[in-house]
């Protein structure tokens, strides 16, 4: 089979056409120009299976479970939470900003998400309390990588699911990057406010105040470790966690935080349906496109290529994480994960590195991908919420880049940082 | 000119007015089908350790139910313009060439998705004699979602490619109409 498939999947993209149909049509032409119309069926049948999955059906879950955790307000009850850990320290609300990512992370597993709610809430109380718009917007929109990486994670979820990773192994892989980047960002943070002096958010709260805060977003808190914990203890499979999360979500909205009003959920379940359903398309698509790359040999041929550049693995390593960050610049982590998980990931394997240990490289590096320019989903969010403009958010963010490259650069380094939880909990 | 434009816009409000129509009523339906999904796997959830009792029925539901989801909700999110796209380079295309892009795209993604359709109802066949494995329903039933998914999006490609005809090119540079 020819490779005009690739060249027309690259021309529509470029030309701007929806990923989905671009992954449908460059197979599509290929197979009218080689006179294979026969295999229009099989192509169809790859699309139909792609999405006929019951790990994929995680990701609806996890959807419907932070539209609802979304809606019904328990952001509020988590940037309370942090205030009273951390808004005591200089640059107090901007820490505050992180440490609700890191809590909100464990809960929607979306990055966009979060930049959404905790922007909306806490870019126009930073700027009263002295903070430039623009670095208020940037601290929000570099916090918020942390949500697809601290699990649940949708795009490992996708992952997982094109190439036969345990999900359990990546939630676990993905909790020490997660917190490294936490860490990083809130120690860049304070140089950047220590220098700008800005301002201390409150008073240090007391343990009584602390106490309270806890108390009421608790059970919200426990979702993470309901769901990790029901995977790592083999209670239920990641799909039913998923369920049992978004079931736990409506509970606690609707009937204990009394924050969710009934008449709100059909909207809440159409948006869900809406996100879920354009992403399902896209993985079907992508199985399909992935299927064509296995059977036309490109996959093969790709790999003696990269090969090719050198067989140090360590440098080889460099390459392709420059590779994937530019990939990150133009593409969303999702389609990014769902092309070309299947073309990279056999390569580096058969090179000796861990699959899950290049799953979580994969990921990390092309969730920092949604947060750069020119084409940035959670930078685009982020000046929405905050009405400052995307060079300017851009610019601002440069130092917490840095702070996430370098983190890209140090697991892809040290794999013990990221193998280690999932070799204790045997699955890796 | 301005009578063809006249014409093809006759065509295009009633077209635009069922695609909405079907569009949004599929959409609501997708809310449905995800709460049902809900329903199903907490049910299995619960019957297995809570009544020590495994459902048989409830995945393979559920996963027919997530197809018919990411169906239901293919002409809204094409509509509306929710499917991810890199418009950067488009963008900077001359507003001659980007119209002429966009028509060349359009056109392209009905004639994949006619394509689809046909071997969808093909598809649909196929299952008219076959039963799912976990009950008795024939999987014709499951399957129907994929025509509707791609003569759905064909129609709505259909009213995009009359709306990108009539602009006239000044509009090349006006934003994008409201989805609705």
């Amino acid at each position: 089979m020819s490779l005009s498939y690739f060249w027309v999947f690259i021309l529509l993209l470029t030309a701007g056409a929806p990923v989905i149909f671009a992954l449908l049509i460059g197979p599509g032409v290929s197979l009218i120009l080689d006179g294979k119309e026969v295999f229009f069926s099989a192509l169809l049948n790859r699309l139909y299976s792609g999405m006929n999955s019951f790990p994929l059906m995680a990701v609806p879950f996890f959807i419907l479970a932070g539209e609802l955790m979304n809606q019904g307000g328990i952001t509020q009850s988590i940037v309370r939470f942090s205030q009273t850990l951390i808004g005591h320290y200089r640059g107090g609300l901007a820490q505050v900003n992180i440490l609700s990512s890191v809590l909100f992370a464990g809960l929607s597993g979306s990055a966009v998400a979060d930049t959404s709610a905790l922007g909306k809430m806490l870019i126009p109380a930073m700027e009263q309390n002295g903070y430039s718009r623009r670095f208020a917007a940037a601290v929000t929109a570099a916090s918020s990588v942390i949500g697809p990486i601290i699990p649940p994670s949708g795009i490992m979820i996708l992952y997982a699911f094109i190439m036969n990773v345990s999900v359990a192994g990546m939630f676990l892989a993905g909790i020490v990057p997660g917190v490294l980047i936490c860490a990083g960002l809130m120690l860049m943070t304070s140089r950047i406010a220590k220098k700008r002096n800005y301002p201390v958010a409150n008073a240090k709260a007391t343990w009584h105040e602390r106490g309270s805060a806890f108390k009421s977003s608790f059970l919200p808190l426990l979702t993470p470790v309901i769901l990790l914990g029901g995977i790592v203890l083999g209670v239920f499979t990641p799909t039913e966690a998923a369920a049992v999360a978004a079931g736990y979500a409506l509970i606690i909205t609707l009937f204990v935080t009394n924050t969710l009003k009934f008449n709100k959920l059909p909207t809440i379940l159409v948006n869900a349906a809406v996100q879920s359903g354009t992403i399902l398309l896209l993985v079907g698509s992508a199985v399909t496109f992935a299927w064509i790359i296995t059977v036309s040999g490109m996959a093969d041929t790709l790999a003696s290529e990269i090969t090719g550049i050198t067989d140090n693995v360590l440098l080889l390593l460099l390459i392709i994480n420059l590779f994937l960050f530019a990939i990150g610049m133009f593409l969303d982590a999702g389609p990014a994960i769902l092309i070309l998980g299947p073309v990279l990931a056999p390569i580096f394997i058969s090179l000796g590195i861990d699959p899950l240990h290049f799953a979580v490289i994969m990921c990390v590096n092309l969730t920092v991908g949604l947060a750069t320019p020119p084409m940035g989903l959670v930078l685009f969010v982020a000046a929405s919420v905050s009405g400052e403009k995307t060079e300017n958010i851009a610019l601002e963010m440069l130092p917490f880049l840095a702070v996430e490259a370098a983190v890209i650069f140090l697991i892809t380094y040290f794999p013990a940082l990221t193998m280690t939880l999932p070799t204790l909990f045997g699955f890796a | 000119m301005i009578k063809l434009q006249q014409a093809l816009f006759a065509i295009n409000t009633p077209l635009g007015k069922l695609n909405y129509v079907v569009a949004s009523v599929a959409k609501n339906l997708a809310g449905g089908l995800l709460a049902l999904m809900l329903g199903m796997i907490l049910a299995q959830v619960f019957f297995r350790y809570v009544l020590n009792d495994s459902l048989a029925w409830t995945e393979e539901l559920a996963k027919f139910s997530m197809v018919w989801v990411a169906c239901l909700v293919a002409p809204w999110a094409y509509r509306a313009h929710l499917n991810v796209s890199i418009q950067m380079f488009a963008d900077a295309l001359p507003a001659v060439l980007r119209r002429i892009t966009e028509l060349l795209i359009t056109l392209l993604v009905i004639g994949i998705c006619g394509i689809f359709f046909m071997q969808s109802l093909e598809f649909w066949q196929t299952g008219l004699s076959i039963n799912a494995s976990s009950v008795p329903v024939k999987l014709a039933y499951f399957y129907s979602c994929a025509p509707f998914a791609f003569g759905s999006i064909c129609m709505v490609g259909l009213e995009k490619l009359i709306e990108q005809l009539c602009l006239p090119l000044d509009h090349c540079f006006a934003p994008q109409q409201d989805a609705l």
